[in-house]
């Protein structure tokens, strides 16, 4: 945004340094941490449900590679087609890892399931199955999803939660992608429109409890920002004020040039590696508005963090130069190139606060 | 003119013949499309026994705590007294957890003891299967349970609408399956404690043979195999090896000792310096505050309870053909 150039206002952000509160889980069995017996376990994907160049089937694809950024465990098997009396079928007992998009009346209503096999300490075969009716293309990371009716875009979130499962990991309560189901489903990260993104990725709670599992240090430095933060039990979006208790803003929020306006950022970090970057507020009519430089930036302040996800208040002064009659989009972002960071393209989200001019100021 | 005595053709032939292997072997190989890719003659696949007349409803979606308590036939509240594991071709491994002192909180009158035949448990290989959605329960604990009204193949359980009965200083609390407090009832569900005060059952267990005692060693001398000795036709009187034993009923069951040093359904402990502050309903507050949304919704909880896995058989799952 050319118009909007203010004082950026720099902060030192050094209490995010605190440990993260980390509630990956996994089981253990005769003191060893179950996972899958022979590594890579190749997981075949079912070519009826996720035919090639499908989104369900590049929301699997995506999934694998980004749990294979971090553990080499599991492996591509290829695509079949099992088809019995005219249907297609994924089968249980057939000593094979596969993935499908199946009704969910199969699947008990739920949105995802895996059947996993294990000799208690091995994981042997791993079955993954996804609601068909879930959009599988790039989600709005902006808002959490709290319900999904058919067509919601958060299947590329349950195919990968569903593969968190057949890697190991069990529900936890933290900002996670393995987050339970229940109240406030599992966050987004902002992803880039043209990235090939998802919007759903690994958090640090997650990949703690990956390198817990196979006993490793994560050393795949990746930093994201998110638009959702945990509050009590579930995830809220951060349009709301922090200082008057979470109050949700109103949408568009009606402001006049001057007005200071509070919401929340969230910012986090897969590796062990402290990460010291800059995060910055713009605004942008555009909804695809990413990324901006950190002339556009109306706020900027400094965050230095290890492993996790912390969530914190943010203010921005809204520009004198913000024009009538247009709603922004509130993008929350690295406005420099972080050279050691794997992934450049989740590090801005469009945020659920919006702000639009109030007539007469 | 090369021929096959050639050096650099015999490479070539190599590479052309791994191609040929790979191009048959791999997993990326293509059926025709449409066209059944089980054997020639493949019987009809299995399909739950129902009584007669029988009307099967499927299960809807689960997404928001309305369409939960439309699919909730009974609320009911028990004490988890048995678990047993059972296997069958078409119901799979199950977990049988078994409740008794049983009574309906709210919809569907439930009897003393209700078995809840949840898809997981051991198979005739000897291998486990679990269901990532679905949680373990603790043997010896209280409960309070969300049945279906819907058939179902995996768990007669709604969602995760499972909570154990706990008590913190004198006051009685419920713990959702992840060792959650309950606060309430909200747009979104159960209401949860920010910060857990259990473990989720079963995250540490032993293997059954680390808690099965070693049956003594069989000697080779000393008496007698009391098996027949199956000869092939033609082979003489020479000794064959014995047919390996099917696996049998006593090998799949568990003594109720055994499962409980597995440590499987053990009750995590809880900490109760973190639950005595936190806010937390009853099993008498949480229900009026369902009861009370399920009106709001203009929601009935009752319906039809089928305590057997009708929907479908476990060992495959259609797919939907796009």
């Amino acid at each position: 945004m050319k118009m909007i150039r203010t004082l950026v206002m720099m902060m030192m952000l050094t209490t995010l340094n605190e440990p993260a509160a980390f509630a990956a889980a996994w089981k253990v069995c005769d003191g060893v941490t179950v996972k899958p017996k022979y590594q890579p376990m190749g997981i075949f994907w079912d070519l009826c449900s996720m035919p090639d160049g499908s989104p369900a089937q590049r929301a699997f694809l995506s999934a694998m590679y980004e749990v294979r950024n971090y553990v080499h465990s599991l492996g591509f098997g290829g695509g079949y087609k099992r088809i019995h009396n005219g249907q297609c079928l994924i089968e249980h007992d057939n000593d094979r890892s596969d993935t499908a998009l199946v009704n969910r009346a199969d699947i008990d209503g739920a949105l995802g399931l895996t059947l996993i096999e294990t000799d208690c300490e091995d994981i042997i075969t791993a079955d993954v199955m996804a609601a068909a009716d879930l959009n599988f293309t790039r989600a709005d990371e902006s808002r959490v999803i709290r319900r999904a009716p058919a067509g919601t875009t958060i299947g590329a979130l349950v195919i990968l939660h569903e593969v968190g499962h057949a890697l190991g990991l069990e529900h936890t309560s933290s900002f996670a992608v393995m987050r339970n189901g229940l109240s406030a489903r599992a966050p987004f990260v902002g992803m880039s429109p043209g990235s090939g993104g998802l919007s759903s990725e690994l958090t640090g709670d997650d990949v703690f409890g990956i390198s817990r599992i196979y006993g490793f240090t994560p050393t795949y430095r990746n930093v994201y920002v998110s638009s959702q933060t945990l509050r009590a039990s579930g995830l809220i979006d951060n349009n709301v004020n922090p200082l008057n208790g979470d109050l949700v803003w109103s949408d568009p929020l009606m402001v006049c040039p001057g007005n200071v306006v509070n919401f929340l950022a969230t910012v986090g970090n897969n590796s062990t590696t402290v990460e010291s970057f800059d995060l910055s507020v713009y605004l942008d009519p555009d909804v695809n508005g990413y990324p901006h430089g950190l002339a556009d930036a109306l706020t900027t302040v400094s965050v230095s963090m290890g492993q996790g996800t912390s969530s914190f208040p943010i203010q921005f002064t809204v520009p004198a130069s913000l024009a009538a009659n247009t709603t922004y989009h509130v993008f929350v972002g690295t406005p420099n190139s972080l050279l050691t960071d794997r992934k450049g393209y989740d590090n801005t989200a469009r945020s659920a606060l919006r702000i639009r001019r109030k007539v007469g100021c | 003119m090369s021929t096959l005595g050639d050096p650099m053709n015999r490479h070539q032939l190599g590479i052309l013949a791994c191609c040929i292997i790979l191009a048959t072997t791999s997993g990326c190989r293509r059926a025709p499309v449409d066209a059944d890719t089980g054997p020639p003659g493949e019987p009809q696949r299995e399909e739950p026994v129902v009584p007669a007349g029988y009307a099967k409803i499927p299960p809807a979606p689960l997404d928001s705590p309305t369409q939960m308590l439309a699919q909730t036939a009974t609320i009911f509240r028990g004490k988890l007294k048995e678990i047993h594991f059972t296997y069958d071709l078409c119901g799979g491994p199950r977990t049988q957890y078994v409740f008794g002192d049983s009574s309906s909180l709210v919809g569907v009158a439930v009897g003393p003891n209700v078995t809840l035949k949840v898809l997981g448990g051991q198979t005739p290989e000897g291998t486990w299967v679990s269901v990532s959605e679905l949680p373990q329960l603790a043997l010896d604990s209280e409960y309070v349970v969300f049945l279906r009204n819907t058939d179902w193949t995996y768990s007669p359980i709604v969602s995760n609408l499972v909570f154990r009965q706990e008590t913190v200083d004198g006051r009685q609390v419920l713990v959702d399956p992840d060792g959650h407090l309950v606060t309430g009832w909200s747009e979104d569900g159960p209401s949860l404690s920010a910060a857990r005060v259990s473990e989720p059952v079963g995250l540490q267990r032993r293997s059954m043979r680390a808690v099965r005692p070693v049956p003594p060693a069989q000697s080779t001398t000393d008496s007698p195999n009391p098996r027949a000795v199956v000869s092939a036709a033609g082979a003489g009187n020479a000794d064959q090896p014995a047919p390996s034993p099917a696996v049998t009923a006593a090998e799949l069951s568990f003594t109720s000792e055994e499962i409980r040093a597995s440590g499987m359904f053990a009750r995590p402990a809880l900490a109760e310096a973190a639950a005595v502050n936190q806010q937390s309903a009853t099993t008498q507050s949480f229900v009026s505050a369902i009861t009370a949304a399920a009106e709001r919704a203009n929601v009935r909880i009752g319906g039809r309870l089928t305590l057997e896995p009708y929907w479908k058989c476990w060992n495959s799952t259609p797919t939907v053909k796009r």
